[in-house]
């Protein structure tokens, strides 16, 4: 959370969209950003309308919807005034996350004859990011590899 | 805020047949109220704005003035010109809509991907003004 862009009512200035680190305050241990918006005059409508992008948000670690980002406005520098307070808010819904990928470094059997049983298959992929502890991993085989049940990998 | 579309009542006599009209001046913002009778009146006038719009903000709002005049325009009774009014709002409203879209990093074609980083753009669409160098606080979920 340290590149914030806005438009309309968050635009900072005429020529820039970049909200510069003097209009806005990050409090990392509560998760909370404040931003000092509605600089330009101009967008100052009876309804007004303006986007703000935060940039380096890590997702979640799996496909998940999460709690929603809660929006207040205040009136005042104080922030005693509140004047919008929507904790309904808007969420990360799960079908707009897409799942990571694995790099696959080598699949490989033990020996290469055909339909000669007892063989090994060596799997070595590299996830892109970190998996947690209690994290499975599933491997869909092709049929025509059997594989032996009762032996394990 | 007062507007074209506010209305008068005379509250205090209401339903007893005393007659007024009202004009409102947009350039100065003034109503200009003409009792037409059928009398006298000496005691208290309760007069109703309705179809107001609330101010954006609680602070005491300065600059009303009541005068009252004769039917020639000649002035009889004014008030202080800084009447005050406290709008006491402390009912916040939600936003009108508001909406999420995630980007990808520049470069990277990896938007929604789990456990990466992409940029967060919210889209919010307000039914209430704001007054220049407002703030808005972002509360984001601990899993962000």
């Amino acid at each position: 959370m340290t590149l914030l862009s806005g438009t309309g009512i968050f635009q900072p200035t005429q020529i820039t969209n970049i909200i510069t680190p003097d209009l806005y305050e990050v409090d990392y241990e509560n998760n909370v950003i404040t931003v000092n918006a509605c600089r330009v005059p101009s967008s100052l409508t009876s309804q007004p309308i303006g986007s703000i992008t935060f940039s380096f948000i890590k997702l979640p670690d799996y496909i998940t919807s999460t709690p929603p980002i809660k929006v207040y406005s205040y009136s005042d520098n104080a922030r005693e005034d509140i004047i919008i307070s929507d904790d309904e808010g808007v969420s990360l819904n799960a079908d707009m996350m897409t799942p990571g990928v694995f790099e696959q470094v080598l699949f490989k059997p033990s020996n290469f004859y055909a339909f000669s049983d007892n063989v090994s298959y060596t799997l070595h992929v590299r996830p892109q990011h970190e998996m947690r502890p209690d994290s499975r991993i599933i491997i869909d085989m092709p049929p025509t590899l059997i594989f032996d049940q009762d032996r394990g990998c | 805020m007062l507007d074209y579309y506010s209305e008068v009542t005379w509250v205090s006599h209401e339903g007893q047949g005393y007659t007024f009209d009202v004009q409102f001046q947009q350039a100065s913002r003034s109503y200009t109220i003409i009792y037409a009778g059928p009398a006298d009146i000496y005691e208290e006038i309760e007069l109703r704005f309705s179809l107001f719009k609330n101010p954006v903000n609680p602070y005491l709002k300065k600059g009303f003035q009541i005068s009252t005049m004769d039917f020639t325009g000649y002035l009889i009774d004014q008030s202080d010109d800084n009447l005050v009014l406290s709008p006491l709002m402390s009912v916040p409203v939600p936003l009108l809509t508001k909406e999420m879209y995630l980007q990808e990093e520049p470069g990277k074609n990896n938007g929604g991907r789990v456990g990466e980083y992409n940029a967060i753009q919210l889209v919010l669409d307000s039914q209430i003004p704001f007054e220049q160098y407002c703030y808005f606080t972002f509360e984001f979920p601990k899993v962000l």
